[in-house]
């Protein structure tokens, strides 16, 4: 085995670079040597994750639909192998290993600063290599429940989905990463089979290293390892979701001093080639609107109606784009209102060029910060390359983007209408 | 100390350290006040370092404070309170790109240096005091920052474990203070704390990043020539910890978080690549004693887990476990400490907690916020190794050494965090 082809990725403004290979195995490799570097990070990612419930290939006749949870089920078995687990054999490399699940990507991943070679063997090796027993599968049914019980327990976690549901009726996004103690028991062996050669399959993944390696080594191993892989033909079953929201409010109460908000807003998915921009614009959009530097935070805080544990952020994934609004307040309706009052402003008087490019500045320089740690250039580079972007597009459109853009998105988004508000108050008495 | 480490006076208990490596695409400035933790003063201290983040002289208020940082690159200004052992230290920084990135020429490590300096030197003050409003509102931010501490349920239960086991010494005190204290600070409480701090504290200055600006380092110096100086020598307070009842509390939770408090006396800092062997052995990796046994084998938990605190002279394990299996788990925890105490591990699993801890001190030099905790904490221990010496140690450790430290080990309490009981839950 080989390689099908190998492009050099340049960003001249950064003077920075890095290696895409598509492997004869079918596997897309993201290289990036940052040789004055102690260590190396390395991510095995799959595109694959807490959404994709439904799906079938060019193998199968019908969608088939499967066990809440099931992804990250998946990533805890597959440190398991025959005779010695993952984590064992790691343990003879010193590396630092861990893996996890979002709503739609699984990524293995060890750091290390000495056997390189030895560490991406077992990582290449095991997770290509799974092994489910009855047996097995039904020892993780303990672990994974207390793993939901501690998430039961986080204010944090509980008042995001909780605005997810309010949200979303049919997307999968309102479904809880690691599902539920019910939904986990109908996982199976078969199941898990099923998945697993369905997105594990190598045209579907990413191998993604930053720091101190050789290419030409990860190469060998590749070759050494990997068995090609055939062509995958992947459909998900796409989401019929209304324009609207589902619930406009959700309160609960848990043990908390003072009550959780998110405010979400429901948005067109964004995608294809225009992503980037897309991307950014929405982000320069909700710091300009909410950042520290701007008018409504210096507001709501001064009027202590929010702490610095206030923020947002631009959620999106396959067929789902939202703004979310976080933090604690005595009065969450309050900063509810202000928010949706300053938006209706912003909206009917545009932005003004110094704040844009202020903002623009602040933005440019957040992502030239995260191209210094290796885990930052490793991480990147995969969540971007499933996106179909380059580690600089993001960057790189940054520097693009104009106030026109901005303000004609700006009309588009944020309709009061598609809006929800979701609360934890603290328990009574 | 390490390849490119640098530390010299700047004035009366005034040091700047500076790590410069080519490698890294920013530079970070901090500035670090260490007093000691005591009751009476916490509070007082912690409202310092969010109140002079709101404003300085040059930018009267947050909103042009931060339109300044958005010019210099989005550059990141942050404060923190910390407790090291028994020292508060109040943590002041600031990080942006490199200037090579600036896309005008600016000299951005410059113009980061000065301001944070001004934030900590010229604070807006009117007729003495803080601006009235600033002050109100971090005031509350500080009763609620306490208040929240019990949304984070394992946080929660670790910070209990150790006031029990510190119950009148320093050790106990939360690095923001009690909530009383909070509630009765005034505006010339505030005022007359940031005086003393000025006054009394050790500072430590940290430049780390790509670059090094002696103007910067001059402009840091010059702020604090004229203040009349007596500071604190930085020692740390020791205290045993105590034995106590075991301790249940309640509260509508779901899972219980059990934490189990030992004394670990180390003697010297020989013993301390032991204990860091012991602890990860113990408790410490994905291949531990606690990890395969209580975790792996029982599945009574998701998380169990060891960490020492060599300030402190403590060990502590904690878990998350469904309320039932809380006596299970401890005896199960208590049983691999035995079979620590009895020497009973293998060459494997010595050699798998030295790769991994070698890993990890080699590995930390990879970023700046891990260069510059490292070292701060050296400062703060009154050591002064690298990470590579620290690795060097670690390969020297024997086993009879590990088995020692195990050895010393006693349990002095337990706190468990669990759920209502049946009609208690609303």
């Amino acid at each position: 085995m080989g390689i099908q082809s190998r492009e050099i990725i340049r960003n001249q403004r950064l003077g920075e670079q890095y290696l895409k290979i598509k492997h004869d195995s079918g596997l897309n490799l993201l290289l990036c040597p940052m040789p004055d570097y102690a260590g190396a990070y390395a991510l095995f990612g799959t595109n694959y994750g807490s959404i994709d419930t439904c799906f079938k290939t060019q193998h199968d006749e019908d969608f088939v639909e499967v066990p809440a949870g099931i992804a990250h089920y998946l990533e805890h078995k597959l440190f398991e192998s025959e005779d010695l687990d993952a984590f064992a054999r790691y343990a003879k490399t010193g590396a630092s290993a861990n893996a996890y699940t979002s709503f739609n990507r699984t990524c293995y991943l060890f750091s290390c600063a000495g056997d390189f070679s030895g560490s991406l063997e077992i990582l290449l090796d095991f997770v290509t290599s799974p092994y489910f027993t009855e047996e097995t599968v039904a020892k993780e049914q303990g672990i994974i429940g207390q793993e939901i019980r501690m998430y039961d327990d986080d204010p944090n976690w509980q008042v995001f989905f909780n605005l997810l549901r309010c949200m979303y009726q049919n997307h999968p996004v309102n479904i809880d990463i690691a599902g539920t103690v019910e939904s986990i028991a109908q996982i199976t062996p078969e199941l898990l089979y099923r998945c697993y050669n369905t997105f594990y399959n190598l045209n579907n993944m990413v191998l993604s290293i930053a720091g101190n390696f050789d290419p030409e080594e990860v190469i060998r191993l590749c070759d050494k390892i990997l068995k090609p892989a055939e062509k995958i033909q992947l459909e998900s079953q796409p989401v019929v979701e209304p324009e609207g929201v589902v619930e406009k409010r959700c309160e609960v109460s848990l043990p908390v001093s003072m009550p959780l908000f998110h405010i979400g807003f429901k948005e067109k998915d964004i995608d294809g080639p225009g992503l980037a921009k897309d991307f950014v614009l929405r982000n320069i959009l909700l710091e300009i609107i909410a950042g520290e530097a701007s008018e409504l935070y210096s507001r709501l805080y001064d009027a202590g109606l929010i702490n610095a544990q206030f923020g947002a952020e631009v959620l999106t994934m396959r067929q789902l784009c939202a703004y979310v609004f976080e933090g604690e307040s005595k009065d969450p309706d309050e900063v509810y209102r202000q928010l949706l009052e300053e938006i209706a402003r912003f909206k009917q008087n545009g932005v003004d060029e110094a704040s844009f490019e202020r903002v623009r500045k602040a933005v440019y320089g957040r992502y030239v910060r995260s191209f210094e740690s290796i885990e930052g250039v490793a991480s990147a580079m995969l969540a971007n390359s499933f996106d179909g972007l380059t580690l600089y597009d993001l960057s790189d459109a940054t520097a693009a983007v104009t106030l026109e853009e901005l303000n004609a998105v700006l009309k588009t988004q944020f309709a009061p209408e598609r809006a929800a508000i979701s609360i934890v108050n603290p328990v009574e008495g | 100390m390490s390849k490119g480490f640098t530390r010299s006076a700047l004035g009366e208990g005034i040091w700047i350290s500076r790590i410069t490596d080519k490698r890294f695409k920013t530079n970070r400035v901090s500035v670090n006040f260490i007093l000691p933790l005591a009751a009476g003063t916490a509070a007082r201290n912690a409202i310092l370092p969010p109140l002079l983040h709101k404003a300085c002289q040059d930018y009267p208020d947050f909103r042009r404070l931060n339109q300044r940082l958005g010019e210099l690159y989005g550059a990141f200004l942050d404060t923190e309170v910390r407790k090291v052992g028994s020292l508060q230290v109040l943590n002041f920084s600031i990080r942006t790109i490199d200037n090579r990135y600036a896309l005008a020429g600016e000299d951005l490590l410059f113009d980061c240096a000065k301001l944070l300096c001004d934030l900590i030197m010229r604070p807006l003050l009117v007729d003495g005091k803080f601006v009235e409003e600033n002050f109100a509102v971090e005031k509350q931010v500080l009763m609620d920052d306490i208040r929240s501490k019990i949304n984070d349920k394992r946080g929660y239960a670790i910070s209990r474990c150790e006031e029990i086991l510190f119950a009148g010494s320093a050790l106990a005190v939360d690095e923001l203070g009690d909530l009383e204290s909070a509630q009765a600070l005034t505006n010339e409480d505030a005022v007359q704390a940031y005086r003393e701090m000025l006054r009394t504290a050790r500072v430590e200055v940290m430049v780390t990043g790509a670059d090094f600006s002696q103007a910067a380092a001059d402009y840091v110096k010059d702020s604090f020539a004229a203040l009349e100086r007596i500071p604190f020598s930085g020692a740390q307070e020791l205290a045993a910890p105590v034995a106590a009842e075991d301790t249940v509390e309640r509260m509508d939770v779901k899972q219980s978080k059990m934490v189990l408090g030992f004394s670990a006396p180390m003697v010297g800092e020989g013993e301390l690549s032991a204990f860091r062997m012991m602890t990860a052995m113990y408790g410490g990796t994905p291949v531990s004693k606690l990890f395969l046994n209580v975790r792996e084998k029982l599945s009574l938990c998701y998380y169990c887990v060891s960490r020492f605190d060599r300030l402190k002279g403590i060990l502590m394990v904690d878990c998350g476990v469904e309320n039932q299996n809380i006596e299970k788990a401890r005896e199960e925890i208590l049983r691999q400490l035995a079979d620590m105490q009895k020497g009973a591990f293998t060459a494997d699993e010595i050699s798998a907690a030295q790769l991994r801890l070698r890993n990890s001190f080699t590995s930390l030099t990879d970023s700046l916020g891990g260069i510059e905790n490292w070292y701060l904490t050296q400062i703060c221990c009154g050591t002064e190794f690298s990470p590579e010496e620290e690795a060097e140690k670690i390969a020297a450790v024997t086993p009879e050494q590990i088995q020692a430290a195990a050895g010393k080990l006693e349990l002095k309490a337990v706190y468990v965090l669990t759920g209502k009981e049946e009609g208690e839950r609303k």
